[in-house]
């Protein structure tokens, strides 16, 4: 198991290097960068003339070596990097690792949540439904499955948001907190604000989790109800519950484990759609704002990070995988 | 997971494992199946309902000019609601449902000062099957003027209301689906193809060819899938034609997309190749391809059987929200992601909401292909 | 790459002078009763300099003097201190008390505005940064008395050869901290950051920003004295109010400078990051916290240098907030309650917006303005090398300069239509081009307008050379010009904005009316400026900015009156911008403007421009509309018919200072209520004096 781990870990330093220098050059491929977004700003907040914001784009270019070749930018990227330095955002003028720190950890907690959510309930559901397949139960949970993912989520976003803000009148839209609450410290007002800025995101994704592990759950669940070693389990006497939920389940369980790698990449990119719309900062949110007006060491970095936590997610997909079935682990 | 070996065994609710077919020659064999899979999957009302909708959906796709009763590039009175049909009119009950166009009364309101508009009551319009419509090529071959159904007089016919410019949104959902519904079938061909033979040979025969495949597939994982889309958007010419725009769209979504299947294929794999029969087969001297084909691929056909169809509305929910983003074909060619850029304003919400419309089409789209596949995932497997 | 051979050139250049368009009076934009009315006065009205008999200020302060933390009213206040007229107050003398609330979507650089630092836009760098004159509150000026409010200056003479003027600077003021405001932070702000290369300050000041060769030199304390190359050049007071010279607390920031330390520039700019707090300003406000990615909070100035005239201190208001989000939510907040301020520029929400504060209970309500928001379809006029240059481009860019292309494009749209697919309704007003209707140097009698009329676009078209050769619909290039190929005109857009899209595809759609194939070229954010910058596109369908509504703003962008002063036509390979004929006229007119003394004459320049530019369709209008402000219901004093943009923004416009929240109406939204500015540099949040 060491051997596997420390070769998968090895192993991954490459496929990084890979990515990072895909994206490094994507991002920089885009005919604008942040000079251009400063003269936009200049002129239209400003009401600087066009040469005077050209001039101060073209002094910006200079200050920040963004007329350098491609690979040198993306060589004292990367050594920079190594030496612990993420370099400055130049939309937030603080550190990157600042920006990130700031953000990350209630990106992750969002994500978590409805990540952990949706499985659990999805899954339930899934072997709900598929136990009882063909029932009420079985259309009911299938149909919410099915409008759970088939509705465009940011089309979700902006309904909800509508209702909120034009109909009913909620105040607490937009941001983490409330203003006031984020002046406190924590305790059960704050967490209960937090909540009430933070449940259509949540309740958005858990929806599209829930859908697809129901849908994934059942699929395989059925496809495991009817095999042999079921049927015998229940021949030896074993109760149908526990016949399903001790041998049917965990081979149920196989793709749902290799699925869960990608679960961080989906994740992040699910909670963009609606976290924009409802202006939550979260990593993802980030990632689209600093794209759009070319603060690319924030996206570069952002982006590595997200490929790492991809990277981990595999090994511990995989790990997942090994664990549940002893064919893998035996075999490899 | 039945495999043929146990088939007799195994239990159904109805026992009909009595009627499995004899293991005799391969012919007989393989149109057993065929037909063991049509019966059962008559069986599952969702898979049945899900056929017909595809079907359908097809169908208007490939005759999409034909189906429309009025122009989708005429513009117009802009963000009409839809022309009511009613089995009545001034006389009283007629068998023929008539419409009444939606004209503008000339009086704002007074507190949004928009034009008040209403039915036009004193001209009701019968509403009739194959009449003559504007000019198209019936399967880019034959010209035409016949549509399935509209009004006498040619006027548009706006079921489900105009949009900003006036232009019919019914019309233009259905002609978008083609543009959508062709990028997500020739995406998802893309996917399964690639993403099965990855999976499976490197699920198979695991070793070095494993590892490397499996790295690639961490660094197409690795790349975040969004940001890609919007830097590489900004990259396409804007004079580019627009069969290269698709053809980079269907390769960019295939490229992203191909390797979570892979994963769940070489997953499903890999426990499959060390089962006993496999292994069975193996000592006796059975090639590999034999192994793969015979033994394996069946076996994780359901799985990629249930992929696909979860794939296909994916692809086009993706597609939908890329071109809410921008990422989309351009006027005059028209997308459901493009008409759903034009529903992302609180006008559109509270006002105007048969804009949504192509959210419904999406939704219809993305439940006939779910309903089959639920259907198809269970008559693969009929044993 | 294929040249145009000069017949050819000359050809579609110059055009055929028999045009088939007829030109037509502009209908009148409809009326409708949302928009607020403004009252026109003379600056006079609006305010004065002089001294009170008795000051007054709110009653924590008057606590807090009383513990010794404060200095005596008196002794805060300068001399005279700038006194606003309650005549011109909509809902007369205010209370104290209360915040208000705004939601920006940038972020604060640092304070160091005069280094080039932005505070995060949205109004909270005019709130902070006080300058010389004032131009924002002008939209109620009368024409014939237009000239910048002063502020800083309070009053001003012109030497009698007018090429020297001695400005007097308000007496006595003091900073946020208590240290006196003097001629010595003028000209620390003019000789350490405008002059000095070095250094950029924030929108751009610099030598020539003045006039060419301009001096400025201190005569006393209180008193300046500008140098100047050309006579009465009284365009250069509209450049020193907001963003040009708004100087910085020079005691603070002169320690700082390379000249005075060690610091290298960008120390120097980057000395005062955003969590330096309390740095000392002139406005009615001072930055007392700032949570990163969360809320900027500003509190009363206990030393601003207005109040009314019942001699109560200004601001109303105790405290500003600038919750830190993005600019789409600021709209979404306001309606919701959770924001005070915005400025509704999107037409697709106007409706929705309008229906919610119909609501007796909506927290917000809405006003229109003016309109003062437009759009135009620009055309890349560079044949010499600005932009792309491949065959097809250089061909399109000599059709643009073709005058009866130029028409054939104006009468090829239906305006009507496409300002009904932005919002329907009597919001949007058919624009033929130049100046903005209704505007103070707008003259309806000069417009020339070329109304909706297809078939005269496709003679027009004929007229211009262009004809469908090989049938597909779309006109091609006569044989020798380009080879003959279709006609594709690149429409640039800006694909962050619905309305941006809606009229780029308005145009493609109508362009395929008379047989002309546009492609819209859609980008996003800093891909659009930067395509916008290179030129790299045939038509650009762009939101005019402030020389279409005041003309003395950004004047510069009006013609090519330099090689980089147009959005749509710069300098090609040899640095020249190869102007039309009608255009160097145009470029002379708008020399003579700047230079121009008198009113009068400016506004008959003005019209001359205004009949050359449309006649010749310079850029073809497209749509007009107003912005509405939305604002908390609760507040009171704010200006019926205040632009949400016109010689800056609505924040500006409605003069903050003056805004106040009737005692019954007020809410507890103040974070640090009774409390006072502190020491600069104290960390964020802990310098306050309670």
């Amino acid at each position: 198991m060491l051997r596997f781990l420390a070769y998968r870990i090895l192993s991954a330093i490459p496929v990084l290097f890979v990515m990072t220098i895909i994206t490094f050059v994507i991002i920089h491929s885009t005919p604008g960068d942040y000079a251009d977004y400063v003269a936009s700003m200049l002129r239209s907040e400003g009401h600087a003339s066009n040469e005077v914001a050209q001039a101060a784009a073209v002094q910006f270019r200079i200050d920040h070596g963004l007329n350098d070749p491609l690979i040198i930018q993306y060589f004292r990227w990367i050594w920079d990097i190594l030496h612990g330095n993420f370099g400055t955002s130049y939309f937030f003028n603080s550190p990157i690792s600042e920006v990130i720190a700031q953000r990350l950890p209630r990106s992750l907690a969002l994500v978590l949540t409805v990540h952990v959510l949706g499985t659990i309930i999805g899954v339930t559901f899934g072997i709900i439904a598929a136990t009882r397949q063909y029932s009420w139960v079985d259309n009911l949970f299938s149909f919410i499955g099915f409008l759970g993912i088939s509705t465009p989520k940011f089309l979700f976003a902006l309904v909800l948001i509508y209702i909120l803000a034009f109909k009913i009148g909620v105040q607490e839209l937009g941001s983490f907190y409330s203003t006031y609450w984020s002046y406190q410290p924590m305790s059960f007002g704050k967490f209960w604000n937090l909540i009430l800025h933070v449940w259509p995101i949540i309740l958005v994704g858990v929806l599209n989790g829930i859908s697809y592990n129901m849908r994934m759950m059942r699929g395989n669940l059925l496809d495991t109800l009817n095999a042999q070693y079921v049927e015998t389990a229940r021949a030896k006497g074993l109760s149908n519950t526990m016949a399903v939920l001790k041998h049917a389940v965990p081979n149920a369980l196989h793709p749902l484990a290799a699925y869960q790698s990608a679960v961080m990449r989906y994740l992040i990119e699910g909670e963009i759609e609606t976290s924009v719309i409802f202006g939550i900062p979260t990593i993802g949110v980030a990632i689209v704002l600093s794209m759009s007006i070319g603060d690319v060491l924030v996206t570069a970095t952002l982006m590595l990070m997200l490929g790492i936590l991809q990277i981990v997610g595999s090994i511990l997909s995989d790990l997942l995988l090994a664990w549940l079935d002893p064919r893998v682990r035996l075999g490899t | 997971m039945g495999s043929d070996i146990f088939a007799p065994f195994v239990k159904h609710e109805d026992a009909t494992y009595l009627d499995a077919a004899p293991a005799s020659g391969r012919f007989a064999k393989n149109e057993g199946y065929l037909l063991l899979a049509w019966r059962k999957f008559r069986r599952s009302i969702t898979g049945m309902i899900g056929l017909t909708l595809v079907t359908l959906l097809l169908l208007m796709t490939i005759f999409a000019d034909f189906v429309v009763p009025s122009d989708p590039r005429e513009p117009t009175l802009a963000f009409a609601p839809p022309d009511p049909i009613s089995f009545f009119n001034k006389e009283g009950f007629t068998l023929r449902p008539q419409t009444f166009a939606v004209t503008e009364s000339g009086e704002l309101d007074p507190v949004t000062f928009q034009p008040l508009n209403s039915p036009d009551y004193d001209h009701p319009r019968p509403i009739k099957f194959f009449v003559h419509g504007y000019a198209y090529h019936a399967l880019g071959l034959i010209p035409s003027t016949t549509h399935l159904f509209g009004t006498d007089d040619g006027q548009p016919f706006h079921i489900l209301g105009t949009d900003k410019f006036g232009r019919d949104i019914f019309s233009r959902g259905i002609i978008g689906s083609r543009i959508s519904l062709t990028i997500a079938l020739i995406t998802v061909t893309f996917i399964t193809i690639v993403g099965t033979l990855v999976g499976l040979t490197s699920g198979y025969y695991g070793g070095v060819f494993d590892r490397w495949s499996q790295r690639v597939v961490d660094i197409f994982f690795a790349l975040p899938q969004l940001p890609l889309y919007l830097a590489l958007a900004a990259l396409i010419p804007a004079t580019a034609p627009s069969s290269v725009f698709l053809a980079f769209v269907v390769c960019v979504m295939a490229a992203l997309n191909w390797a979570a299947l892979s994963r769940e294929v070489r997953g499903k794999t890999l426990a499959l190749a060390r089962i006993e029969y496999v292994r069975a087969a193996e000592a006796v001297g059975v090639t590999d391809r034999r192994i793969i084909l015979r033994h394996i691929l069946p076996n994780v056909i359901s799985h990629v059987i249930v992929s696909i169809t979860t794939w296909i509305p994916q692809i086009v929910l993706i597609e939908s929200f890329l071109g809410f983003l921008g990422f989309a074909v351009k006027p005059p060619l028209i997308s459901w992601g493009m008409m759903l850029q034009d529903c992302a304003n609180f006008s559109v919400l509270g006002s105007y909401p048969w804009i949504l419309s192509p959210v419904a089409f999406v939704l219809i789209t993305v439940f006939s292909f779910n309903a089959l596949g639920d259907g198809l995932r269970d008559a693969v497997d009929p044993y | 790459m294929k040249t145009v051979t000069g017949l050819m050139a000359a050809m579609l250049a110059l055009g055929v002078s028999a045009t088939t368009v007829k030109a037509d009076a502009v209908p009148d934009a409809p009326k409708f009763d949302a928009q607020g009315k403004v009252t026109m006065v003379g600056v006079g009205d609006i305010l004065e300099y002089k001294a009170l008999p008795s000051y007054n200020e709110p009653e924590f302060m008057k606590a807090l003097e009383k513990a010794g933390k404060l200095p005596a009213l008196k002794d805060r206040l300068p001399k005279e201190p700038m006194v606003y007229k309650t005549g011109n107050m909509k809902d007369g003398i205010g209370v104290y008390g209360d915040v208000m609330r705004h939601v920006i979507g940038g972020r604060p650089d640092g304070w160091n505005y005069s280094a080039g630092q932005s505070q995060g836009w949205g109004g909270i760098d005019i709130g902070l940064s006080e300058c010389l004159t004032r131009t924002g509150p002008l939209f109620q000026v009368k024409a014939e008395e237009l000239q910048p409010l002063p502020n800083l200056a309070k009053s001003w003479d012109w030497s009698k050869d007018g090429m020297q003027l001695t400005m007097h600077l308000i007496e006595g003021a003091k900073w946020s901290d208590g240290e006196p405001f003097s001629a010595d932070d003028v000209m620390f702000y003019w000789e350490k950051n405008v002059l000095d290369t070095n250094v950029h300050p924030l929108n751009g000041a610099n030598p020539g920003t003045f006039g060419e060769g301009t001096t400025l030199e201190k005569v006393d304390a209180n008193t300046i004295k500008w140098t100047f190359k050309t006579a009465f050049p009284t365009q250069v007071l509209y450049a020193m109010a907001y963003g040009t010279f708004c100087p910085g607390p020079a005691h603070i920031l002169a320690p700082q400078h390379p000249a005075n330390s060690k610091n290298t520039y960008d120390e120097y700019k980057n000395a005062f990051p955003p969590t330096y707090s309390d740095m000392p300003t002139m406005g009615a406000w001072t930055e007392v916290d700032y949570k990163p990615d969360n809320i900027i909070v500003l509190r009363r100035n206990p030393y601003y240098w207005k109040v009314d005239e019942k001699g109560n201190q200004l601001p109303y208001l105790n405290e500003m907030q600038y919750r830190l989000s993005t600019w789409a939510d600021r709209d979404v907040q306001t309606i919701a309650g959770t924001g005070d301020f915005s400025n509704l520029e999107q037409p697709e929400n106007f409706v929705e917006s309008l229906k919610k504060s119909a609501d007796p209970a909506a927290p917000a309500r809405l006003e229109f303005g003016q309109r003062t928001i437009g759009y135009a379809l620009e055309f890349n006029y560079s044949a010499n090398g600005w932009g792309d240059t491949d065959a097809n481009s250089v061909a399109v860019h000599n059709l643009n300069r073709n005058l009866n292309f130029r028409k054939a494009v104006t009468s090829m749209l239906d305006r009507q239509r496409l300002g009904e697919s932005l919002v329907k309704g009597p919001f949007t007003a058919i624009y033929p081009g130049g100046l903005f209707p209704g505007t103070s140097f707008y003259d309806k009698a000069s417009t020339v307008y070329y109304p909706f009329n297809v078939d005269a676009a496709k003679a027009d078209l004929a007229a211009a050379g262009l004809k469908d050769t090989d049938g597909d619909g779309f006109v091609n290039f006569s044989k020798d010009v380009n080879g003959g190929k279709n006609v594709e005109i690149t429409v640039l857009g800006n694909a962050d904005y619905q309305t941006d899209k809606s009229l780029v595809e308005g145009v493609v759609a109508m362009g395929e009316k008379v047989g002309l194939r546009v492609i819209p070229k859609l980008l996003s954010g800093k891909d659009h400026d930067a395509a916008r910058d290179a030129g790299k596109y045939d038509w650009e369908v762009l939101r005019q900015s402030s020389e279409m509504i005041t003309a003395v703003q950004q004047t510069d962008h009006l013609a090519p009156i330099g090689p980089n002063t147009t959005d749509f036509h710069k300098a090609g390979a040899d640095g020249k911008v190869d102007l039309m004929d009608f255009e160097q006229k145009l470029v002379d007119i708008v020399n003579k403007f700047i230079g121009a003394k008198d009113a009068k004459d400016r506004i008959a320049l003005m019209k001359e421009f205004q009949k050359i530019s449309t006649e010749n369709v310079y850029k073809a209008g497209l749509t007009v509309y107003p912005g509405a402000l939305l604002i908390n219901k609760r507040f009171a004093n704010v200006a019926p018919g205040a632009p949400i943009f016109m010689y800056n923004w609505a924040e500006d416009n409605i003069i903050r200072e003056r805004v106040y929240v009737p005692k019954d109406k007020q809410s507890k939204n103040e974070l640090f209520p009774d409390t006072l500015p502190g020491k600069p540099g104290s960390a964020p949040g802990e310098g306050l004096v309670k």
